[in-house]
């Protein structure tokens, strides 16, 4: 999924001679209401996971873009450089949640019916059952030091299913096509499951939206 | 923020165990977390092991309820005339770590150093349960992974570390900065 299709562009003056365009980033809607993953995922943390969590990405990263668009401008690589930081840390965690979003669904429209198709197949090489591939995974989330995602992936070299955990809100880049991604930032799930972070990781798996990652991974086929 | 209400009513489960501190005499009575109270993922991960009660075991020490006078920076003398000194205030050093704090990406803690060499004042931040190292002495540290706050303050991390400043425990502070190990 392109997130050029959410940004809108805005004609941004630079001076009276030249304009240049930007594209700013918005929050995309969810396609489904904040209550509607119960009981995995409370309402409550929904609302502030996406209205305030990703919004603040969202909002950070147009003025991380904004003042690095200025450096630019000026040619002061060292102030580039310095922004760099925040591109990553706000850039990534917008990717991030655009894509967990969609990968998650309200069991009435299909969140944690098991995947089908050619990632199945590629599930079962691997993983043998979709069962172990959500062991592996739950073991890749509990080992998380600190924030961050653990995501199932293509390996585009290989062709091959993995399972990597990214620190913070790092997004999943180069060789890696994401098909998968489970937060494991504490926002997540700390008001419904507090420490208990294996509850989670076992009770999300009910609104896994497989359709989503059966999407990705036929596009990176 | 009422120390007592954030102590007893809105921490994680393996902080509550800590055995009977009483709301006046907090750092007192605080025992070393053990190993045992940990979540169990936590402590079959790779956590440098060490470093997690230590941390734990210098943020319960620096904190006091808000009307203590411990928890008032006149009880640290020595301490804050080196702050103002540096950071030009109080309200100066506040602001600037303030500012570190929030700017943390991801999970750590923000502390408040003296070099054990030049005796010179710093604010660092560890990332996750790093802990303060490489001749650096902790004079007070805040926690800002998302448990330390988030049921209380969900995302509205600035009004966590506004509160947070009314229960500092400076009486412990000036004894860490004059070269005891308070706590530790």
């Amino acid at each position: 999924m392109s997130l050029l299709r959410i940004a809108r562009p805005t004609i941004v003056r630079r001076s009276l001679l030249t304009t240049s365009i930007r594209c700013k980033h918005t929050l995309p809607s969810l396609p489904y209401d904040y209550a509607a993953l119960e009981p995995a995922i409370s309402g409550r943390i929904m609302e502030l996971h996406h209205s305030k969590h990703h919004q603040t990405y969202v909002n950070s990263l147009n003025s991380a873009e904004e003042k690095y668009a200025e450096a630019v401008s000026a040619n002061d690589v060292r102030g580039q450089i310095a922004l760099q930081p925040l591109l990553r840390f706000h850039g990534g965690g917008h990717i991030n949640h655009t894509l967990f979003w969609e990968n998650l669904a309200p069991k009435s429209s299909g969140g944690g019916e098991p995947p089908s198709g050619n990632l199945a197949g590629a599930i079962t090489v691997t993983y043998g059952s979709v069962e172990n591939l959500k062991k592996n995974m739950n073991a890749s989330l509990a080992g998380i030091q600190g924030s961050g995602w653990s995501w199932l992936v293509r390996d585009n070299a290989t062709g091959a299913l993995q399972i990597i955990a990214m620190p913070n809100q790092d997004p999943v880049v180069g060789k890696y096509v994401p098909l998968l991604g489970i937060d494991a930032w504490e926002h997540a799930y700390y008001l419904q499951y507090e420490n208990r972070k294996a509850e989670y990781f076992s009770a999300i798996w009910d609104v896994v939206n497989w359709k989503a990652a059966e999407a990705r991974y036929k596009a990176a086929t | 923020m009422q120390l007592s209400a954030l102590l007893f009513t809105q921490l994680p489960q393996y902080l509550l165990n800590l055995t009977g501190p009483s709301a006046t005499s907090l750092s007192a009575s605080i025992t070393n977390p053990s190993l045992s109270i940990l979540p169990e993922d936590m402590a079959k991960t790779k956590f440098t092991l060490p470093a997690l009660p230590y941390a734990y075991d210098v943020f319960w020490a620096n904190l006091a309820p808000a009307d203590t006078s411990q928890a008032k920076p006149e009880s640290a003398p020595k301490l804050t005339e080196a702050i103002s000194a540096k950071y030009g205030s109080y309200d100066g050093f506040k602001d600037e770590f303030t500012g570190v704090l929030l700017g943390l990406q991801g999970s750590g803690w923000g502390w408040l150093v003296k070099n054990e060499k030049t005796e010179q004042l710093d604010i660092v931040i560890t990332k996750d349960q790093d802990p303060v190292v490489g001749g650096l002495a902790p004079i007070f540290g805040i926690d800002m992974w998302e448990h330390a706050y988030y049921l209380q303050y969900f995302n509205d991390k600035a009004s966590y570390v506004n509160g947070i400043w009314n229960i500092i425990n400076w009486d412990t502070a000036e004894g860490r900065y004059l070269g005891g190990r308070g706590g530790l």
